[in-house]
């Protein structure tokens, strides 16, 4: 989510110089903040999210949701589990059509009640990605690829992976330390696409964990060549332990 | 004794006997008849004990010299006189005996006789001595009585039945473990004192020996055991030493192939009854082989057309003895095949090198030729390119050299060069030939295009009158000179570097001329002069008599030319000829440089030294002396220019990039027709169609996947990560 990746400084700064000017729309907002909290009836509605320059609710109007909701936006993939739901198609925005389904979507809480920010926080633990089984969580996994993406790029940052991915996977992987280690060894410019991406998971999901590797083949190995490295670089570490 | 008195006497006796008896044909039928055949037959059983118990008194008694012998008599005697007795009751064999369930009388002889004197404990082994040591003897080169062996043998055969074998308990066991031991000790005091093919001679005969005595006097039964236990002590048991030893092993007579020929047909005819050693000899060709191979490239491949000479020899060398000594085996030609791959694939100057000498035979080594001669020589080459794996990077190589050659003329023969493609097209198909034959197309069209551009020229008004300097310009007398072009057509031919230089005024207007007849002939095309290429025939005159004939490059041509609007002592700065002959500057050292060595002082520079400087001038040389009335200048080597082809040991990024595409085109192709496919079958696939012209890493198909993948030609399937599928 955009608020971690403050922390990790390139591309923040990247995305944040991008657009300097939406910065004025957002100060009324950031006014209206302390009168939120008080006001947990408030209506889920586009217009207050959206940024009226791009016509889409951006990171800045998710965070302000995260913000009434109590949540902290940069570590809880509930909030990315409802842009999910919400079918968002493009890189960090929601349309307006989208935004709709809050109603229409029988995945979340919103459905068949009042769009309010309190309903929404009543039922936000439903939104948990836990609660998905592996079939369900890939396509989920893969929408936190697609939606952390810059714009029609086709892949994630080094940095960002580095963040994003942890978060994402949580304990359904048990090689996410290792691979963390191995990203680390990569240049900074170095780029995740989405097959690499999905491919972890499915990998994860397949082959166990170090130093055994079960069902692990490296004849025939028809993962991605950075798994092929991955686990190379984990048994040349084992080596030399 | 002769035969039939021993018979005659046999039979004599055997009557004697049965008389003695009393038994008469028709009193054995009356007493089976009455039913009293168990009287008879207890009488005839106890009736020939009693006689075999006395026939074994004698036989004990003889000497061990005579005891074979005297066997052999009795048994004989016994024969005939058991015969008699069964025809006698032979009522009582078909009646009594079937339903009392006892043996025939004529087994019932047998038996007795194995019982008492075969068997008997001081008959038995001694007898059984007594034919391995005759075996012995005939091994060590004595004669012995094969008919008294074919007796015993025979008999011991004939005395087994229900069940046991007398002669294999009695004879062959103990035979085959001598026979083991003999040659077992034999073979190894053998090869321990002599070399490897007098040892092959030796077991040759042995072999043979061995196999005749089955014939001679062993039962057929015994062969195979025989033979197997004959190859294993001689063959097998020494096949790895035979190989490998320094006394002249299989190692050393591949060396020598030439005069060893008869000593490896010899070992492979041996080691063909043993079939499982054949597979170390195999191998031991391969390796032999491939280390030759290795060896090789070590030694020669610095110096290409020598290494093919070699190689080529080496294969001849080898394909004979394949021939002659493996007797045209599949599978050692298949080994001789791989051996090749695996040495000749390892290192990528093996191509360079091919490449090399075809060049040498199409430049000067098919000089005086015959057709059969140059077709031979082909295809002696066709073989070796059959070898290569990497047939695209032989492509590179082999346009550059056929640009070198067809643009310098210096190719012997056309019909040669046609041929060659011929062989290429057949061995790769047609796709691969395409641009080579295209410049060679390129080469004859240009040929007619001269011819009908001299008779074009021929119907023009001579060019003294056209050109007039009414205007009075400063344009000089506009002398035009001759000028033969050829035409390439860009897609066929290596890349050529296309900056041009400005050329001097009459060579311009040549080329104007041709291009604006070209072009009328052909419109839609463009023509591109390149300069980089070419050569200039240049008079010269450095003094009053010494007058002469200068070829030169094109470059050449245009720095000399602007020495001729200069008084004579004139000099021209380095920074003066760039400017007005625009040629690139690496070119024009290099170029400029050659017009200056010792061997051809066109031109004189300031600055000493072989190097030029930056502020370096030049004037042409008065004093330039040569014998020669026509001169060709050549062109200094420089070693910042690209190596020569043959030196690196590296794939050329081209034929990288080359592959890079073919692969992501195969896979698309093969991901179309089939819309999904399991990676496993997708690399084999793709591997299948690429490898007439390269074999593709495993690994670099697997980044041409990854790239489709990313372009989003391809996707993973959810259910399957190893499954393809293909995104339309």
């Amino acid at each position: 989510m955009a608020p971690k990746r403050k922390a990790a400084a390139k591309p923040a700064s990247a995305k944040k110089a991008k657009k300097p000017a939406p910065k004025k729309p957002a100060s009324p907002r950031g006014k209206a903040k302390p009168a939120a909290a008080a006001a947990p009836t408030q209506a889920l509605d586009f217009a207050t999210y959206a940024d009226p320059e791009e016509g889409f609710v951006t990171f800045e109007g998710l965070e302000v949701l995260a913000d009434r909701l109590g949540i902290d936006a940069s570590s809880d993939t509930k909030l990315l589990a409802l842009c999910w739901r919400l079918g968002a198609e493009k890189p960090g925005a929601l349309s307006e059509e989208e935004w709709d389904r809050f109603a229409s979507s029988p995945h979340l809480p919103t459905h068949g009640k009042p769009l309010t920010v309190q309903t929404l926080k009543a039922g936000w633990a439903s939104l948990d990605p836990n609660f998905l089984d592996n079939a369900e969580f890939r396509p989920f996994f893969k929408f936190c690829f697609e939606f952390n993406r810059e714009g029609t790029k086709r892949f994630l940052e080094r940095d960002t992976a580095l963040a994003l991915l942890p978060l994402c996977i949580e304990d359904r992987s048990k090689h996410t330390l290792n691979f963390l280690e191995f990203l680390e060894t990569k240049p900074e410019d170095f780029k995740i696409n989405r097959d690499q991406w999905c491919s972890f998971l499915d990998f994860s999901l397949a082959v166990g964990p170090a130093p055994e590797f079960d069902g692990w083949d490296s004849e025939e190995s028809s993962w991605p060549i950075l798994i092929d490295e991955y686990v190379e670089f984990v048994q040349e570490k084992l080596k030399e332990t | 004794m002769p035969p039939f008195c021993h018979l005659k006497n046999c039979t004599g006796r055997a009557h004697t006997f049965v008389q003695a008896s009393q038994i008469s044909p028709r009193n054995a039928y009356n007493l089976v008849l009455h039913k009293h055949g168990d009287l008879l037959y207890t009488g005839i059983q106890e009736t020939v004990r009693t006689r075999l118990r006395s026939v074994m008194e004698d036989v004990i008694r003889s000497p061990d010299d005579q005891l074979l012998s005297q066997v052999c008599v009795q048994w004989k005697e016994h024969q005939v006189t058991m015969v008699m007795v069964r025809d006698i009751l032979m009522y009582m064999d078909r009646t009594y005996v079937p339903q009392s369930k006892k043996m025939t009388v004529y087994d019932l002889g047998l038996w007795a006789f194995r019982e008492t004197i075969v068997r008997h404990e001081l008959v038995r082994e001694r007898l059984r001595k007594l034919l391995l040591a005759n075996i012995r003897s005939e091994r060590l080169g004595q004669l012995i009585d094969h008919n008294s062996m074919r007796c015993a043998l025979n008999m011991l055969t004939e005395l087994g039945g229900d069940g046991s074998s007398i002669y294999e308990e009695d004879f062959e066991l103990f035979f085959l473990e001598d026979t083991c031991r003999f040659y077992r000790c034999e073979s190894r005091l053998f090869l321990s004192e002599h070399s490897c093919p007098d040892y092959l001679r030796k077991i040759e005969s042995r072999i043979t020996e061995e196999m005749k005595r089955v014939p001679n006097y062993l039962h057929a039964s015994t062969r195979p055991k025989l033979k197997h236990i004959v190859e294993h002590e001689l063959i097998s048991a020494h096949a790895s030493t035979l190989i490998g030893s320094k006394k002249i092993g299989f190692s050393t007579l591949l060396k020598e192939s030439e005069y060893k020929m008869d000593d490896l047909r010899r070992m492979y005819a041996l080691f063909l009854q043993a079939p499982a050693t054949l597979d170390m000899l195999r191998t031991a060709l391969y390796e032999h082989a491939r280390t030759a191979g290795r060896l090789l490239i070590i030694d020669q491949i610095k110096e290409p057309i020598g290494f093919v000479r070699s190689l080529l020899a080496l294969r001849t060398k080898y394909k004979k003895v394949v021939y002659i000594a493996f007797q045209r085996e599949t599978l050692a030609q298949k080994k001789l095949k791989e051996a090749f791959d695996s040495f000749l694939n390892a290192d990528i100057r093996c191509a360079s090198s091919l490449v090399a000498y075809i060049d040498e035979l199409m430049r000067t080594g098919f000089k005086g030729s015959t057709e059969s001669e140059v077709e031979h020589e082909l295809d002696k080459v066709i073989v070796i390119f059959r070898y290569l794996q990497d047939k695209d990077i032989f492509e590179v190589f082999y346009k550059q050299y056929l640009a070198k050659r067809l643009l310098n003329r210096r190719s012997t023969s056309s019909e040669a060069e046609r041929q060659m493609l011929a062989k290429l097209k057949s061995e790769c198909g047609y796709q691969y030939t395409t641009k080579l034959e295209g410049m060679l197309t390129d080469i004859r069209f240009s040929r007619n295009t001269m011819e009908k551009y001299a008779a074009h020229q021929d119907r023009l008004p001579p060019t003294s009158e056209v050109r007039s300097n009414a205007s009075g310009s400063e344009s000089d007398t506009k002398e035009s000179c001759d000028m033969e072009v050829t035409v390439l057509t860009s897609g066929y031919w290596p890349p050529q570097s296309i900056v041009s230089c400005a050329i001097p005024s009459h060579a311009a207007a040549a080329a104007g001329d041709f291009q604006s007849f070209y072009l009328e002939q052909h419109s839609g095309r463009k023509l591109t002069w390149l300069t980089g290429s070419g050569t200039a025939e240049l008079k010269a005159s450095f003094s009053a008599t010494a007058k002469h004939e200068l070829n030169v490059s094109t470059y050449q041509m245009c720095i000399l030319s602007q020495f001729n609007k200069l008084n004579c002592r004139a000099e021209l700065s380095l920074q003066e000829i760039i400017d007005v002959t625009k040629i690139p500057h690496i070119e024009l050292k290099r170029h400029l440089v050659s017009l200056c060595t010792p061997k051809h002082r066109i031109l004189q520079k300031k600055s000493k030294g072989k190097g030029l400087s930056n502020d370096d001038s030049f004037q042409v040389n008065e004093l330039f002396l040569s014998k020669l009335k026509r001169i060709r200048v050549p062109l200094v080597a420089m070693r910042e220019i690209t190596p020569h082809p043959h030196q690196t040991d590296h794939i050329p990024a081209a034929v990288q990039e080359d592959r890079r595409h073919l692969c992501e085109a195969t896979v698309v192709r093969i991901m179309k027709a089939r819309k999904q496919a399991k990676h496993n079958d997708l690399i084999a696939e793709v591997t299948r169609q690429l490898n007439q012209r390269f074999y593709p890493q495993p690994q670099s198909i697997k980044k041409c996947i990854e790239s489709l993948l990313e372009r989003e030609y391809l996707e993973r399937s959810s259910q399957d990560p190893r499954m393809y599928i293909y995104l339309a």
